[in-house]
């Protein structure tokens, strides 16, 4: 079933281009799509939970921070033990580590008139041990004038509600860029004071630096890709200032505190942004908001988050270009070699054969050429048959024709010592042999006997039996009698010899050439056209019998005229008034009658030539498809 | 030429269409010979014939022999073309023409 040329190319072309292809297609274009949605929520994922990280951390510091505030207004109510209360602050710095250092700031002298500075101050040293450091409490120092303190202290609220401060840098002791978060020590919903944890920026900023999402979509792709350039920025929305940023564009440490605007790709509704462009690359920005106006906002480079897919897709890519060359190449090739180059090498045979050559064709595959070839093979045989067979009896058609149009008298003027007359007589074959005859003899030296016949159809079989009937008319003529007696005759002989129901009509007419005086009779043949008085010739309407050959016992009757000088008899065959045109109307009596008197003066040659010309003028280009065959006499 | 044969029992009508010549004489032949046998009357319609050569005609004096044998044979709505064609020939003699 697939063995076939046909059915391999049809297979092959049908499922390999247009099924993988437009399937390939359609499936890369959707899954490169999704695949890509995916990995976009994979990366939001993971900024997520990174951003959770923080969040909690902020949580503990606040919770942290709340646990101080507590103990400092402990320390206002009770006994105010400095030793415990630094312990008590130490413990709570143990219990949240991921608090650098905080402490707890009381109002100028409100613990003690005379006293401005009280404050508990707790770090994490080199050691990651944490001490007390009192050297806050100074004037060098002066606490309630720090930003921080102004800031915070402005804004507590008896609900321990949290203060994030702006960053700043510390110059006491750690001269480090610092944020702070504070919240108010109440004490009889009194404020005395204020807590406070603070976080290194520089350390933030590591942990935002760290924050590189990885790429953890399907293990077709290369899995754990860390993206490179991404950068993270962190601040407060609330109060609109940077807290971290890691922009490589940027002087960070400059931008600590700034307004987030100073952050040229920043805007306020970043979270609904695609991607931004950025120095000539595109980012896309997730935006993670967090508790107290934080937010985190990391930028992943487009390119390098779908590095991966898209070279994935692109070997997808390249392989369907590959595939899409490589199968039209291998149905190119096997078209030429199983269809196009059989073809041609029968072309090229054919050809040769045409010209006469004799080669034998040997194509062995595929099968249906084998099988081509070897038909081709028998038809050449065939052909060179057919083609002598036809040449022989084109030839026997050929001999034939020539041994009727030899029969027919052909020399003119055939009586040349009869001057009593004039005649001439045609016949232009079609291309078949036809059955047309006409003829004229002397019975004695005063009776010209005139005959023109028309057998019925065309080829060998009408050309036989014309021969045979002008051959038994001329015979029986010779041995007397009137042309009813000639036609009767004729028709018993060929009634009773012919089974083919063929038949002939005759016009015969026995002129005596001294008087002019004609005796004919009509076997169903066309209407002779006669001279009138007034020298034009006309249809001649005389009576008919039936065609000879048709039925047994068939009676002919004679009618005479006479010809007088100068008069003239034109006898012919339906070749005349059925020649057509490609209109397909008939050149009819009508026209034939006008064409005679056109040239009636003229000699009897003139008017048969003249005829002709008046025919093929009016068959135009259609060829002539019967025997034109036409006889005229002049009495002179 | 179109042929159209209509059959009622042993009575058969043919109608003709077209030019009944040399080239087409043989097709009706055909068909005469293969239906001829058994008919006690055949009718040809020449309503729509345009024109009849000697070979046709042939054809139709092989019917008419056929036919003389043990029915009848009918030719029906010949044109005035046609029907000089059967005068000339003396055919109208031959046939009986409605």
């Amino acid at each position: 079933m697939f063995k076939t040329v046909k059915a391999k190319i049809l297979i092959t072309s049908i499922i390999m281009l247009a099924f993988l292809m437009s399937a390939f297609a359609y499936h890369t274009i959707i899954s490169r799509m999704k695949t890509k949605q995916l990995m976009v929520q994979n990366y939001a994922f993971s900024i997520n939970s990174f951003a959770e990280e923080i969040n909690d951390r902020i949580l503990k510091s606040e919770d942290n921070l709340k646990s101080i505030a507590l103990t400092g207004s402990l320390y206002y109510k009770s006994d105010r033990n400095n030793e415990i209360n630094s312990k008590a602050i130490i413990r709570t710095f143990e219990n949240y580590p991921e608090t650098l250092g905080g402490g707890i700031w009381f109002k100028p002298y409100i613990l003690d008139k005379s006293k401005k500075y009280a404050c508990f101050y707790a770090y994490r040293d080199k050691n990651n041990k944490i001490v007390i450091d009192e050297d806050f409490a100074s004037k060098e120092y002066d606490y309630p004038n720090q930003e921080w303190y102004k800031q915070i202290i402005s804004q507590v609220t008896p609900e321990y509600n949290i203060i994030w401060s702006k960053p700043y840098f510390e110059n006491l002791c750690s001269y480090k860029m610092m944020v702070t978060a504070g919240t108010g020590i109440y004490v009889d919903k009194k404020l005395v004071g204020i807590a406070t944890v603070d976080w290194e920026i520089n350390s933030l900023i590591e942990d935002v630096s760290k924050m590189k999402p990885l790429e953890k979509t399907f293990s077709m792709y290369k899995s754990g890709n860390k993206i490179k350039n991404s950068f993270a920025l962190l601040g407060n929305i609330n109060y609109d200032y940077i807290i971290a940023t890691n922009d490589p564009y940027l002087d960070n440490d400059a931008l600590v505190g700034h307004s987030l605007r100073e952050i040229p790709w920043y805007a306020d509704n970043l979270y609904a942004i695609t991607y931004i462009t950025y120095h000539n690359k595109k980012y896309v920005p997730f935006v993670k908001k967090m508790r107290n106006g934080i937010v985190l906002i990391i930028c992943l480079p487009k390119e390098e988050m779908f590095r991966s897919v898209n070279k994935f897709y692109s070997y997808i890519v390249l392989a369907m270009l590959f595939i899409g060359i490589i199968i039209p190449t291998l149905l190119y090739y096997s078209m030429n070699r199983y269809i196009v180059n059989p073809i041609d090498k029968l072309m090229t045979i054919a050809k040769k054969i045409s010209k006469g050559e004799e080669i034998q064709i040997k194509i062995e595959k595929p099968e249906e050429f084998a099988q081509l070839a070897s038909t081709f093979d028998k038809m050449t045989k065939d052909i060179k048959l057919i083609t002598q067979e036809r040449a022989k009896i084109n030839s026997e058609l050929s001999i034939a024709k020539s041994i009727q149009f030899s029969s027919l008298p052909s020399v003119f003027p055939p009586f040349p010592d009869k001057t009593e007359f004039d005649i001439y007589a045609s016949m232009e074959p079609a291309k078949e042999v036809g059955g047309d005859f006409y003829d004229f003899f002397f019975v004695d030296d005063d009776h010209l006997v005139i005959v023109m016949a028309d057998v019925s159809g065309k080829g060998i079989p009408a050309a036989l039996y014309m021969m045979g009937s002008m051959i038994m008319i001329h015979n029986r003529a010779e041995m007397g009698g009137t042309p009813a007696d000639i036609l009767s005759y004729v028709n018993e002989q060929l009634c009773a010899h012919t089974v083919e129901d063929m038949f002939v009509t005759v016009w015969l007419g026995i002129m005596s050439v001294s008087t002019g005086e004609v005796i004919a009779s009509n076997a169903g043949h066309e209407y002779p056209a006669i001279m009138n008085e007034n020298g034009e010739f006309e249809l001649y309407k005389d009576k008919h019998g039936f065609v000879v050959g048709g039925l047994e016992g068939t009676k002919y009757k004679n009618y005479s005229f006479t010809l007088i000088k100068g008069q003239k008899l034109y006898l012919y065959t339906d070749g005349v008034t059925e020649a057509t045109n490609s209109q397909n109307v008939l050149f009819g009596t009508g026209r034939m009658i006008e064409a005679l008197n056109k040239y009636k003066d003229g000699s009897v040659q003139d008017i048969l030539t003249g005829m002709q010309s008046e025919i093929d003028s009016f068959e135009g280009n259609i060829s002539q498809f019967d025997d034109i065959t036409q006889l005229c006499i002049v009495r002179e | 030429m179109t042929i159209n044969k209509k059959a009622d029992g042993t009575e058969l009508t043919v109608s003709l269409e077209g030019r009944l010549d040399t080239t087409t004489a043989p097709e009706l032949e055909a068909e005469m010979n293969s239906c001829i046998d058994g008919l006690t009357k055949l009718t040809f319609d020449m309503a729509a014939l345009d024109y009849i050569s000697s070979a046709g005609l042939r054809v139709l004096l092989s019917s008419q022999k056929a036919m003389n044998k043990n029915g009848s044979m009918i030719i029906k709505n010949a044109n005035d073309d046609l029907m000089e064609i059967f005068e000339v020939t003396g055919f109208i003699d031959i046939f009986t023409i409605e």
